[in-house]
């Protein structure tokens, strides 16, 4: 065991160190101290740039601990909504959640829709050289708002009729969608609403009876009836059958018609 | 009820009612049989078969119109 040289092989009082002040182009100072050995290293000036390394260091988690609390704060305000239970401990879990979280947020961004709002029109100036080009725009701007409004409203393209007619007997209104919730306020809809939904249940009807083949003659007594496709009777046997008989008689049926 | 069939008579045997069964016959029934054979699918064809069909029923109740007694009768 060699009792002479200290622990490492370093000398710290014996052999005196040399320091020069070195300044870099970072901030943190740096100075030149030589070894025992002679060797010169370069250390950084340890006592301010430890502080504001600390102070650094110090501030940096709190902005990410801070987004981190609001972030599961919506969470658990989001599962609370939803009814749901998890284990927020678990990351998995939370994962997971921040997920279907995120994805219902997107669907609600994509689903809305940017309301079209009706422009203001430009004040006349009284200039008579520049009130026709202010009245030009006006028209323009109007007729823009009109179009885009049935851009974001295409359901309203079939009663856009309507939709004039309204405007034409309440000039008060300015906004498309004023107009709009008049058009649907109409009670008189409603009644015709039912009314073509009758009448549709009816056609409906209509059209379910006309495909259930006929029991019995509608013209004539059936005594005579010939099940033999001949031009003479060719009408009447397809008036009276249906389409899977028609189908099935395709080639009778065009001779009968053909007049082979 | 009044009795419309000699005016119905006479409206068939007219030049107008001539011309009116001729167009329904040889116009509307024929092109309806010419697009029925020349229809893609087969319901197309019924369907217009179908309004072929319909055309001779009119001008079938059209001349028994003509023919109808006082009694109203029967076909």
């Amino acid at each position: 065991m060699d009792t002479t040289t200290p622990d490492g092989g370093e000398t710290k009082v014996s052999q005196p160190t040399t320091t020069e002040a070195v300044t870099t182009g970072q901030n943190a100072d740096q100075v030149i101290t030589t070894d025992s050995n002679g060797t010169p290293t370069l250390e950084p000036v340890t006592s301010q740039s430890e502080g504001a390394s600390t102070e650094a260091v110090s501030a940096e988690p709190q902005a990410p601990v801070e987004t981190k609390a609001e972030g599961t704060s919506e969470l658990k305000s989001w599962l609370d909504k939803k009814g749901l239970e998890i284990n927020l401990d678990n990351p998995n879990e939370v994962k997971l959640a921040e997920m279907q979280l995120n994805a219902e947020k997107k669907m609600h961004q994509a689903t809305q829709k940017s309301p079209v709002t009706p422009p203001e029109p430009l004040a006349e100036t009284g200039n008579p050289n520049y009130d026709p080009i202010v009245e030009r725009q006006n028209v323009l701007e109007l007729k823009q708002y009109v179009r885009d409004w049935f851009d974001a409203n295409p359901a309203m393209k079939e009663h856009r009729t309507e939709l004039q007619q309204i405007a034409v007997t309440r000039p008060w209104l300015q906004d498309m969608d004023d107009i709009k919730a008049h058009f649907l306020a109409n009670p008189s809809r409603e009644s015709q609403l039912k009314q073509e939904g009758g009448r549709e249940a009816l056609t409906n009807l209509a059209q379910k009876q006309q495909q259930i083949p006929p029991g019995a003659n509608a013209t004539n007594s059936g005594v005579y009836e010939s099940n033999q496709i001949t031009a003479g009777n060719v009408f009447d046997l397809i008036d009276k059958h249906d389409q899977a008989w028609f189908e099935k008689n395709h080639d009778a049926i065009n001779k009968a018609i053909s007049g082979k | 009820m009044d009795n419309w069939g000699p005016q119905f008579k006479a409206l068939l045997a007219s030049p107008l009612g001539v011309e009116l069964v001729r167009s329904l016959t040889e116009n509307l029934h024929a092109s309806l049989i010419a697009d029925a054979q020349r229809s893609i699918t087969s319901e197309n064809a019924y369907g217009l078969l179908k309004e072929a069909s319909g055309v001779i029923k009119a001008l079938e109740h059209l001349k028994f119109l003509a023919v109808v007694s006082e009694t109203g009768g029967e076909k």
